[in-house]
């Protein structure tokens, strides 16, 4: 489920923005918005490894970009924005160095997920994970911020930049597509 | 959402499998935190000097006398070709085409269109001067345009 930090993120932001405040508000949002901007980038990722290293990348960038951050999003949109963006380069190097040619199946990543001491599930875990890889990149993000973390279209749609109809129906394909994979 | 979004629910359930090491947030917050590099000072505004303010006008200025000279050693190249900006000689277009051209003749994003069109129109003092420049023939109701406003 989403998380929502009780924090007031108006004052985040002044005090992230003055030189003198910004290591103790850095820590404030670390602690507020990491752990659901990490369960993002690992669903995407699967290993957990990968997933700790984007997410110190997306922090550091976050903190050498944060005079650019204007607040006219909201501090998380901002965040899981840097998070979704090194992902996708992230999976896409990876595609390169694993010779995946065809953009979307990412299953490639959950090849040995059975055996990753990080995850706790069983067969039909497993099965479920291995067909959500499958689906093409976008509408992963789409199924995962959806069907896990129960986030709004209109949220999503702030972070992905993509209309509310569009996810709607991404959504939908790949309720489908996963429904009709796991019953085959 | 509907059955299908239902059916997956019941079988898999929303909290997915995956787990972190012990401790590990708090961990990764710290070395984060450790790791920081100073903070990024702002870029302080500078105010503009005369210059960079001209810059972009004498820049617009140059391109309008480079590309009319162009077309005056193009005209008398190709000898009776009537001139005009409808009609421009091959050489010109060509070299108009070309992708180095937009980087030679620097137009700056800041000019809007109304902007551009009045340093033009700074040039010419009247409408016959243009007509003769650009090898026009302005419609009648356009005679009447008082350059100097």
């Amino acid at each position: 489920m989403a998380y929502t930090p009780p924090i007031d993120e108006k004052q985040l932001v002044e005090d992230l923005q003055n030189p003198k405040t910004a290591c103790t508000a850095f820590d404030t949002m670390m602690r507020a918005y990491g752990e659901p901007v990490y369960w993002q980038i690992r669903k995407m990722v699967a290993s957990h490894e990968d997933a700790n290293d984007l997410l110190q990348n997306c922090f550091m960038k976050a903190w050498s970009n944060l005079q650019n951050f204007r607040g006219d999003a909201k501090l998380s949109t901002w965040l899981y924005k840097i998070a979704v963006n090194e992902t996708l380069n992230f999976l896409n190097k990876e595609r390169q160095r694993n010779g995946v040619k065809e953009e979307g199946d990412d299953s490639f990543l959950l090849a040995n997920i059975e055996s990753d001491e990080y995850f706790d599930g069983d067969r039909l875990q497993a099965d479920f994970q291995k067909a959500i890889a499958t689906l093409p990149e976008k509408q992963r993000l789409v199924f995962n911020m959806r069907y896990y973390d129960d986030m709004k279209y209109e949220r999503i749609s702030e972070i992905l930049g993509t209309s509310v109809g569009a996810l709607k129906a991404s959504y939908h394909h790949a309720v489908k597509k996963l429904t009709a994979l796991l019953e085959s | 959402m509907n059955k299908q979004e239902d059916k997956l629910i019941e079988k898999y359930g929303r909290e997915g499998a995956w787990r972190v090491p012990e401790g590990y947030f708090e961990s990764v917050y710290k070395e984060i935190g450790e790791k920081l590099p100073p903070y990024p000072e702002l870029r302080r505004h500078e105010e503009m000097t005369r210059w960079q303010r001209l810059k972009p006008y004498v820049y617009l200025a140059a391109m309008f006398a480079g590309i009319w000279l162009m077309m005056k050693v193009f005209y008398h190249a190709s000898g009776n070709v009537s001139l005009s900006l409808d009609n421009p000689p091959e050489q010109l277009a060509q070299v108009m085409s070309e992708p180095d051209f937009a980087d030679t003749f620097f137009i700056p994003e800041s000019l809007s269109d109304l902007e551009v069109e009045r340093e033009v129109m700074r040039e010419y003092d009247s409408m016959e001067e243009f007509e003769r420049d650009f090898g026009y023939t302005l419609e009648s109701q356009y005679k009447d345009l008082d350059l100097t406003e």
